[in-house]
C-alpha cells in the first residue's frame, strides 16, 4: 500500500497476514495491530524522505501462538519510525523478530523499537529478536526488550485491598498495555 | 573542523604502524603444512602424550573432516585453505628455566612489555608466555604450587596432572561443538592449565601471553581453568602477532569451570594484527570458542574483554549458569577500525534457579569496519527467579562504518525477568563542542568521549590492564577522526 498523506488504520487481525506499506515523502502513518487469535503477521515498511511512521501492536493470546515479523527500511533521509509491540501470553509461545535497516548515505534518521512480553503462566514462553542494521553514523537508533511475570508485590497490594486474585491480575494486565490502548482508542 | 595542527597529528599517526608487528628471528621447528591423521599423531608424539589424549585428538579430527565451515556470520571470510597451514611450530632451543630462553624471544617479550623474569616479580603477576605453538616460560610456578595452585602450560599438565585434565577437558566445550572448536581439539598445541584448590584465594593475577611469530602457521591453544569450591582467581590474557600479508588463523578454546562458591574473573586484551588499515590485506582471523560453566551453586564468572585487533573476530564468550544462584557477567569493548570486521557478543544460558546475568557491550566502529553484536539470553524452564540485564551500545565514527545489533532473547519461564536495551549513535555533538570550547583538539576530545563511553567496562579490568587498555584505545583510534 502506498501512503501519500496522512494515514491511520486499526487492524483487528483474524488470519495470517502480510502487509506492505510504502510511505511517500513527507507522509505520516499510524498503524495499530490487535490480535487475540494468534496469527502470523509480517509487516514491511519502507520510508521515503521525511516520512514518519508509528506502529503499535497488542497481542493478547490464550492457547494460540502469535508470530510477528517487522522489517523497517529507511530509504529516505530524515525518516522516522517508532515501533511498540506488547505480548500478553497465557498458555502460548510468542515470537517477535523486528529489524531496522538504515542504509549508507541515508542520514538524519531516527528509529526506535520496543518489545514487552508478559508471561502469565508456566506454559508460556517468549522469544524476541530485535535487530538493528545501521550503516550510517548520523543516526539515532535504539531498541529495548523486556520479558517477565506480573510483579508479585503489585498483585499482593491489590489483594490486600479486597480484590480477588483473578481480577487483580486483569487490572494489572490492562495496565501493562494501557498506554497503547489509550492511543488506539483516541483515534 | 580540526585545526591544522590536529590534521598533522592525524596524518602522522595514520602513518604509524601496528607497534607489535615485528618478526622475531628464532630457529623454529615447524611441521610441513597440511592436516591429516598422521600430523595429529606426530603432534601428539612430539608432546609425548598418553594414549587417551591421542585418541581424543583423533576422534576430534575424524569429526572435523565431516564438518563444514559455518557461514552464517556477517563476516566476509576469504576461503581458508586448511591444508596450507602448518599446525605446529616451536622455537628449537627450548630449555627449562627462563634464563635459558632464547634471548631473541626474551627481547621480543620485553618489546611487548610483558613482565617475565625479574620484571614479573616487580609487577606481581604470574605469566605464562606462549610463543607460536609452545609455552616458553611460566613464572612464579613454585610459589603458587606451595599454595596448591597449579599454573602451568597445557603440555606439562597432561604429563603431570593427567587425571585432572582427563576429568575436565571437553566438559564445557564438547569435542564436536563447532567447526573451529573441533579443529582445535584435534590439533591444539599448547596453552594454559590452571587449577585452584578448595577455599584458596589466588594471591596474584595469573596471566598468559600469546604470540604468533612464524609465518603460515595457525595458533591453536587451549586454556582450561578450574576453580574448586570456595576459591577465587583472576586471569588475564593478551595476544599479538607480526604483520604479514596473508591471513593467519587463530582458533583457541577456552574452558572455565567454577565449582560451588568459586569465582573466576577472566580478562582479555586482544591486539592481534588487524591487517593493513588502507587495503585490508592480511591480519589474523580470530575464531575462538570461549565458554564458562558455573557448575556449583553461588559461583560467579566474569568475562571482561577489550578487543582492538584481528582482521576478523568471531567469538561469543558464554556462560552456562547451571548452579543455583550463580552469576554470569560479560563486559566488552570491541573496537574496529580500517577494514576490520567483528561479529561478537555473548551467550548467557540460565539453567539454575535465581541465576543472574549482566551484559554490558560497547561496540565502536570507525573507518570502513563492521561491528556486530550478536547475543543470546536463554532462560530455561527450571530457571525460576532468573534475572538478566543487557545493555549494548554502539558508537559510530565516520560515515563508512556500520554497526549491527542482533540480540536473541528466549524466555521459557514466567518467573524470570529479562531486560534488554541497545542504542546506536555517533558522538554527541554537544559534548564534542563542550570539550572543544575548553581548548581540546578534535582528536583529544573524541578520545576523551570514547574513553568515557568505555569506562563502565574498563572499570572491570584489573589495574595494570586498565592503563594498557586506555593506551591501546588511543592508538587504535588514531586516524579515525577528521
Amino acid at each position: 500500500m502506498e501512503i501519500i498523506d496522512v494515514y491511520k488504520e486499526t487492524i483487528n487481525l483474524k488470519e495470517n497476514t502480510e502487509l506492505n506499506y510504502n510511505l511517500r515523502p513527507n507522509s505520516f502513518a499510524k498503524l495499530f495491530f490487535h490480535d487475540r487469535v494468534g496469527v502470523n503477521l509480517k509487516v514491511n515498511i519502507s520510508l521515503d524522505e521525511n516520512a514518519s511512521c508509528e506502529i503499535y501492536g497488542l497481542f493478547h493470546n490464550e492457547g494460540k501462538d502469535p508470530n510477528v515479523i517487522t522489517d523497517v527500511i529507511h530509504k529516505g533521509k530524515k525518516s522516522k519510525c517508532d515501533q511498540d509491540f506488547r505480548f500478553v501470553n497465557k498458555n502460548c509461545d510468542s515470537s517477535f523478530a523486528g529489524k531496522i535497516t538504515i542504509p549508507k548515505d541515508v542520514t538524519g534518521c531516527e528509529s526506535h523499537m520496543l518489545n514487552k512480553n508478559l508471561l502469565l503462566d508456566d506454559e508460556s514462553t517468549a522469544f524476541s529478536k530485535p535487530e538493528l542494521d545501521i550503516k550510517n553514523d548520523d543516526t539515532i537508533c535504539s531498541h529495548g526488550a523486556t520479558t517477565g511475570d506480573l510483579d508479585a508485590e503489585q498483585v499482593f497490594y491489590l489483594r490486600s485491598r479486597g480484590i480477588p486474585e483473578p481480577e487483580a491480575i486483569n487490572i494489572l494486565v490492562d495496565a501493562f498495555y494501557q498506554d497503547i490502548k489509550i492511543k488506539m482508542e483516541s483515534e | 573542523m580540526p585545526e591544522v595542527k590536529d590534521r598533522k597529528k592525524i596524518e602522522n599517526t595514520l602513518a604509524e604502524e601496528y607497534s607489535a608487528g615485528f618478526v622475531t628471528n628464532v630457529e623454529n621447528e615447524t611441521f610441513e603444512p597440511g592436516i591429516n591423521e598422521d600430523i595429529v599423531t606426530r603432534l601428539s608424539k612430539i608432546k609425548n602424550e598418553p594414549d587417551w589424549m591421542l585418541q581424543y585428538r583423533l576422534k576430534a579430527y575424524r569429526s572435523w573432516v565431516e564438518m563444514k565451515q559455518p557461514d552464517w556470520s556477517t563476516l566476509d571470510i576469504n576461503p581458508i585453505d586448511y591444508q596450507s597451514i602448518s599446525y605446529y611450530s616451536a622455537p628449537k632451543k627450548l630449555l627449562d628455566s627462563y634464563d635459558d630462553v632464547d634471548p631473541e624471544i626474551k627481547k621480543d617479550f620485553e618489546k611487548l612489555g610483558i613482565p617475565l623474569g625479574e620484571r614479573a616479580k616487580l609487577a606481581g603477576v604470574a605469566v605464562d608466555a606462549v610463543f607460536d605453538s609452545v609455552s616458553v616460560a611460566t613464572t612464579y610456578k613454585q610459589e603458587l604450587l606451595d599454595k596448591g595452585i597449579i599454573f602451568c602450560s597445557f603440555s606439562e599438565a597432561v604429563q603431570d596432572y593427567p587425571e585432572l585434565v582427563k576429568k575436565y577437558l571437553g566438559t564445557v566445550i564438547p569435542r564436536t561443538d563447532n567447526y573451529f572448536a573441533t579443529l582445535n581439539s584435534a590439533v591444539f598445541s599448547d596453552g594454559t592449565f590452571c587449577y585452584i584448590p578448595k577455599n584458596t584465594r589466588c594471591p596474584m593475577e595469573l596471566s598468559t601471553y600469546f604470540r604468533i611469530n612464524a609465518a603460515n602457521t595457525g595458533q591453536f591453544e587451549r586454556t582450561l581453568i578450574i576453580a574448586d569450591e570456595g576459591s577465587y582467581v583472576s586471569y588475564l590474557e593478551g595476544c599479538t602477532a607480526p604483520m604479514r600479508d596473508e591471513n593467519q588463523l587463530h582458533a583457541a578454546n577456552v574452558e572455565l569451570i567454577a565449582m560451588k562458591d568459586a569465582e573466576i574473573k577472566y580478562s582479555t586484551i586482544q591486539n592481534w594484527y588487524p591487517g593493513d588499515p588502507k587495503t585490508g590485506k592480511g591480519g589474523i582471523y580470530n575464531f575462538v570458542t570461549k565458554r564458562a560453566l558455573c557448575k556449583g551453586d553461588n559461583s560467579r564468572i566474569t568475562w571482561t574483554q577489550f578487543e582492538t585487533g584481528s582482521r576478523l573476530t568471531w567469538k561469543y564468550p558464554s556462560c552456562i549458569l547451571k548452579g543455583d544462584n550463580s552469576i554470569g557477567e560479560f563486559y566488552s569493548v570491541a573496537l574496529t577500525n580500517g577494514y576490520q570486521m567483528a561479529d561478537t557478543g555473548t551467550k548467557m544460558i540460565h539453567l539454575g534457579k535465581n541465576t543472574k546475568s549482566t551484559i554490558i557491550s560497547k561496540g565502536i566502529s570507525a573507518g570502513k569496519s563492521t561491528n556486530t553484536y550478536r547475543g543470546l539470553v536463554q532462560i530455561g524452564k527450571r530457571a525460576t527467579g532468573a534475572k538478566n540485564f543487557t545493555a549494548c551500545d554502539s558508537l559510530m565514527l565516520g560515515n563508512e562504518c556500520s554497526a549491527m545489533t542482533i540480540p536473541y532473547i528466549d524466555s521459557k519461564t514466567r518467573k524470570s525477568t529479562c531486560n534488554h536495551e541497545a542504542t546506536t549513535s555517533k558522538i554527541d555533538e554537544d559534548q564534542l563542542f563542550y570539550c572543544r570550547a575548553r581548548g581540546l583538539g578534535e582528536e583529544d576530545a573524541t578520545n576523551l568521549l570514547v574513553s568515557g563511553f568505555c569506562k563502565q567496562v574498563f572499570q572491570q579490568l584489573p589495574m595494570e590492564f586498565a592503563v594498557e587498555a586506555n593506551k591501546l584505545l588511543e592508538v587504535s583510534m588514531e586516524g579515525s577522526v577528521g
